[in-house]
């Protein structure tokens, strides 16, 4: 025989040789001899002796740490939703939360009662303008009260005169004639013209 | 379907699910089910040296932690567990083999050694090392068989062997560690 035979297993198990029945012991010895059969239930008998010493806790530990740093890798924002931090932080970041919302709020209403409607002027954009005259013009026809349209666009006296239409609409501003050799590139706010046009219109 | 379940009440197919989608509560209680049994299994096959142990217990545990995906649901954990443990010894095994160190495999028992009668617990040393003298094929069925107490259906598909070649090892093994202990006469 070169098998266990799972009748003479569960026997070797469970009875030594003495307490075999005649039967049973004649059965047996045709598969092996008295002395292996004892030698055989011996040997089944101290291998399933369990073993004393378990592992140590230090393997466990290990362990969890790996466990936990797989975690990390992971699922990182779970691990983050998971973690534990100290009360007194989570307090401290409560009343954080709640001082700057209060003095968020209170400015914001603060703003609303304050507020008033008003003309805000903003310049985006300055423009200089520089007339050079080279020559003397006597009378300047003003639209009015349009003004600026005489400085916007500067028509010729002939040409006036020559369009009724347009002459019948204007007023003829008396002006000191230019002396020859007067600077002509003074600051608008000085132009002699530009003064007479303005106490015209007032 | 299993969330109200307790921990410790689930099967070890559930835990390993559960172990791969990041449970570490899963994990504990798989490690709390099989450590002490595969600490056990890890001594016997690597010669009752409780350290060794330790770091294939350790390493063993990792392979699930880091790989939990290489466990194939639909076969029995426990199976799949010692599969992976023997496999590991054997490796070791083989690394014996190509680094031998002093005193890793027993010599055979001289004959001043031969006691009057059967001491149990010397006869249970003599036996780890008349067992590590053993190849490790039939090493491994013995140790499973009467150690680990797993059937002879579970052993052949832990080592990827017919039943029948499970009971030939058993018995060649009976056989070859009843020769070695021959010393200690049954009175």
């Amino acid at each position: 025989m070169d098998k266990m035979h799972p009748e003479l297993e569960r026997l070797l198990q469970q009875k030594s040789y003495e307490q075999l029945s005649p039967e049973e012991q004649i059965w047996v010895e045709t598969h092996c001899s008295p002395e292996e059969y004892r030698q055989f239930a011996l040997l089944i008998r101290a291998a399933s002796h369990p073993v004393e010493t378990g592992p140590s806790p230090q393997v466990l530990n290990n362990l969890q740490a790996a466990m936990k740093a797989k975690q990390r890798r992971a699922f990182p924002l779970k691990y983050a939703m998971g973690s534990k931090i100290v009360a007194w932080q989570a307090a401290a970041a409560m009343l954080i939360l709640v001082f700057a919302t209060h003095l968020f709020t209170k400015n914001s209403l603060k703003q609303d009662v304050n507020t008033s409607p008003q003309i805000v002027y903003q310049i985006d954009t300055i423009e200089q303008i520089k007339v050079l005259h080279d020559t003397i013009v006597q009378t300047i026809y003003a639209v009015q009260p349009a003004i600026a349209a005489v400085l916007d666009t500067f028509t010729p006296a002939s040409v006036l005169q020559t369009n009724p239409a347009i002459l019948a609409k204007t007023t003829p501003i008396d002006l000191e004639p230019a002396r020859i050799g007067q600077s002509l590139g003074h600051s608008i706010r000085d132009d002699s013209i530009l003064m007479r046009l303005a106490g015209e219109v007032r | 379907m299993f969330k109200n379940v307790p921990y410790d009440k689930l099967s070890d197919e559930v835990l390993m699910a559960r172990i791969t989608s990041g449970n570490a509560q899963a994990f504990n209680t798989l490690y709390t089910r099989y450590s002490r049994r595969m600490h056990a299994f890890f001594s016997r096959m690597l010669g009752f040296n409780s350290e060794k142990a330790d770091d294939f217990l350790q390493e063993l545990f990792m392979k699930i932690i880091e790989k939990p995906e290489a466990f194939d649901c639909s076969r029995k954990f426990s199976t799949w567990l010692y599969t992976v443990a023997g496999n590991m010894c054997k490796n070791e095994y083989r690394r014996m083999e190509r680094h031998p160190q002093t005193n890793q495999i027993p010599e055979e028992p001289g004959e001043d050694s031969i006691p009057d009668r059967i001491d149990f617990a010397l006869f249970r040393t003599e036996l780890q090392e008349a067992l590590a003298r053993l190849s490790p094929e039939h090493r491994e069925c013995f140790v499973l068989r009467y150690q680990e107490e797993l059937s002879t259906k579970e052993i052949s598909e832990i080592m990827d062997c017919p039943e029948g070649t499970v009971r030939s090892r058993l018995f060649y093994a009976l056989r070859r560690l009843a020769d070695q202990l021959k010393i200690f006469e049954i009175k």
